[in-house]
């Protein structure tokens, strides 16, 4: 065969497949919903996790090593126990620990009476946008080497004065149309007005939940809500080889503050940068085993669901393969025409599958505070594709040896 | 142009061995007008299905247009089906989802000829058989007769040596199977052979060579037309 004789004859089979789905498109589209779902799943797990992976390298090599955070057990409060939320009590014990720990930065979620689950209503100039609230120490940048790209923090003296005063992230300053200027802006959150006096980096995402649309002084935000505030902790050990000597005082130095049984469950855990890395990349990596395993039975369920369609429309299409054997169609020909249709269904529906994914997965990462944006590596959807053109072809052989083998004579006769 | 040397047709259902055509010897020319005829059981079908190479004979040679087909491999086989034969058949077996167009151009879409030059060639053949006014129309609004005729397009689209009709006015009614019956002979008229299978006396009598089958077996062999209806 000639070069141009093939390209007619794969055009003309190629034709013949496509005319053959679409004159049936209910039908083939239900066949390919199996596949399309699989692959959605598939498409946004890989998708939210690569975001998140993405998000911890990116958080953690701001961060070095030494650093060390306390944070909420909240495995205690899942436990049915009593969480005991850490107060400026132990702020205060714990910078009062001289044994080779830097300055401690203080931080805590600000809920206001009306947060929704991403935040509250925050306006300025006629514009308004949901946010989240952060109350921190004055040295938080401190700790997370990350600086106000315009203004300044507040100092301490802000947050002894219970001065009205607040950061926005870039992001939120931009929606707003928020500039610095001689007047220092006003924000308008809830029933109060908070002067601007600065701008931070980028958004209001990060998975050590030290980032957020607005940055209140923590003097502020507890005579606001004093209830709500649940600080979190976070310093560096000045001496990188006694972290474990270090991790061990803090510990005790808390437990002893709050009353903790010796046998009782500590409120907090202590955890360096490197063991929160590795812990978050573990979880991450549990999880998406686990979800990519559940998809895999989802996968061979639209397989056979594919193979069970496929088998019955050769068998509603039986006179038809009749006579196409008697026009002068061979068993390869009737074979490659109904594995062809069988790996179209499925490519299509992987392609569907992948689009569906990523909408799924930008709307999953938009609730997830941890998460900067979703990321595809094209590796997976190459990855994804070639599977799916293999798993239809797997999927048609049964169908296509079948109709292969039909007797043109018995085929023709069936009425 | 076809040679049948000794052909014979057994089949061994369950053990029990039924000769379905017993050896039989036959030369058709081309340009030939032929009609089998017999009662059912006859063989005829049997006769059929091996001279159109759907079904292979037990035994014996076949020479179709000087190839002989007994060691052939499916693709071989097939390939032969398209380029020399032509079917027609009782129930028209024309696909419904399809305009009478897409019914014709069938033959071709497994081939390496360009979509357009099929096209072209499919609207030609409709417009001989008189249904240029038809060619988007589904069977489904066609009559009978029309669909027969789309059929015939078909058939003769792959321009094949021999033209199999199987029973080709079974389903018409008697104005419609004139009309048809007066295209294939028209065909036959320019040349084109033509194997014409049926087991109404009328429409073999028209054939001018009539082959008669009764049992398996060859009972007459006419080479003018069949004048005596009680041979069947």
């Amino acid at each position: 065969m000639t070069a141009q004789a093939k390209f007619y004859y794969l055009h003309n089979h190629l034709r013949s497949c496509l005319n053959e789905l679409r004159s049936h498109a209910l039908r083939s589209m239900l066949t390919t919903l199996g596949i399309v779902i699989a692959v959605a799943g598939v498409i946004s797990i890989v998708a939210i996790t690569e975001g998140m992976n993405h998000s911890l390298v990116k958080n953690f090599s701001q961060l070095g090593t030494e650093t060390m955070m306390v944070r909420q057990n909240i495995f205690k409060a899942m436990n049915n126990d009593v969480l005991q939320p850490m107060t400026e009590r132990e702020w205060f014990a714990l910078q009062n620990l001289q044994t080779g720990i830097s300055a401690v930065a203080a931080f805590s979620r600000v809920e206001l009476p009306g947060t929704g689950v991403s935040g509250v209503r925050i306006s300025y100039a006629g514009r308004s946008q949901i946010g989240r609230l952060l109350a921190t120490s004055a040295n938080l940048p401190q700790m997370t080497g990350r600086y106000p790209i315009d203004g300044r923090y507040f100092a301490d003296s802000d947050s002894d004065a219970r001065r009205r005063v607040c950061l926005v992230s870039e992001e939120l300053a931009a929606t707003l149309n928020l500039q610095l200027g001689a007047n220092k802006p006003l924000l308008q959150i809830g029933n109060f007005q908070l002067q601007v006096i600065g701008i931070m980096p980028g958004g209001n995402r990060d998975i050590l939940g030290t980032s957020a649309d607005v940055y209140l002084p923590l003097g502020f935000a507890m005579q606001l809500n004093p209830k709500d505030i649940a600080l979190e902790f976070g310093f560096r050990s000045l001496d990188e080889s006694n972290t474990e000597h270090i991790k061990r005082q803090v510990n005790q130095l808390l437990r002893q503050i709050q009353g903790t049984r010796p046998n009782e469950t500590a409120n907090f855990v202590i955890e360096n940068a490197t063991e929160l890395k590795q812990f978050q990349t573990d979880t991450l990596g549990t999880i998406r085993t686990v979800l990519l395993l559940v998809i895999a039975i989802s996968l061979i369920v639209g397989c056979i669901g594919i193979m069970n369609v496929m088998l019955a429309s050769v068998s509603e299409r039986t006179r038809e393969i009749g006579l196409l054997r008697a026009i002068g169609a061979s068993q390869s020909y009737i074979q490659s025409l109904v594995l062809t249709e069988a790996a179209i269904l499925t490519t299509v529906g992987a392609l569907a599958g992948i689009l569906l994914g990523l909408g799924i997965a930008t709307i999953i990462a938009a609730g997830i505070p941890q998460i900067e944006q979703v990321i595809l590596p094209p590796a997976a959807v190459v990855l994804t594709v070639c599977c799916a053109i293999l798993v239809g072809i797997a999927c048609g052989a049964l169908p296509a040896r079948k109709a292969a083998l039909l007797s043109p004579i018995t085929a023709l006769n069936l009425e | 142009m076809l040679e049948l040397h000794q052909i014979s047709k057994h089949y061994q259902p369950g053990g029990q061995l039924i000769e379905a055509l017993k050896p039989i010897s036959l030369t058709i020319k081309a340009g030939e007008y032929l009609a089998i005829t017999g009662t059912s059981g006859s063989g005829k079908s049997t006769l059929m299905n091996i001279l159109g190479l759907l079904d292979l004979p037990s035994r014996g040679d076949y020479l179709l247009d000087g190839v002989a087909i007994s060691s052939m491999n499916d693709q071989q086989l097939s390939q032969i089906r398209s380029e020399k034969i032509g079917f027609v058949f009782q129930s028209f077996h024309l696909l419904n989802h399809k305009t009478a167009l897409e019914n014709v151009m069938l033959p071709q879409t497994f081939g390496t000829v360009p979509l357009s030059d099929i096209r072209q060639r499919a609207t030609h053949l409709l417009q001989q058989v008189g249904l240029a006014e038809r060619i988007q129309h589904k069977p489904a609004e066609l009559s009978g007769g029309q669909r027969q005729r789309v059929a015939i397009a078909r058939a003769l689209m792959n321009q094949p040596k021999v033209l199999l009709a199987d029973e080709p006015t079974g389903n018409l009614d008697s104005q419609t199977t004139l009309e048809v019956m007066a295209l294939l002979e028209a065909l036959n008229q320019q040349g084109q052979t033509l194997i014409l299978v049926t087991h109404e006396p009328e429409i073999a009598r028209r054939a001018r060579r009539c082959l008669v089958l009764r049992d398996g077996e060859v009972v007459s062999d006419h080479l003018q037309r069949c004048t005596d209806p009680t041979q069947f």
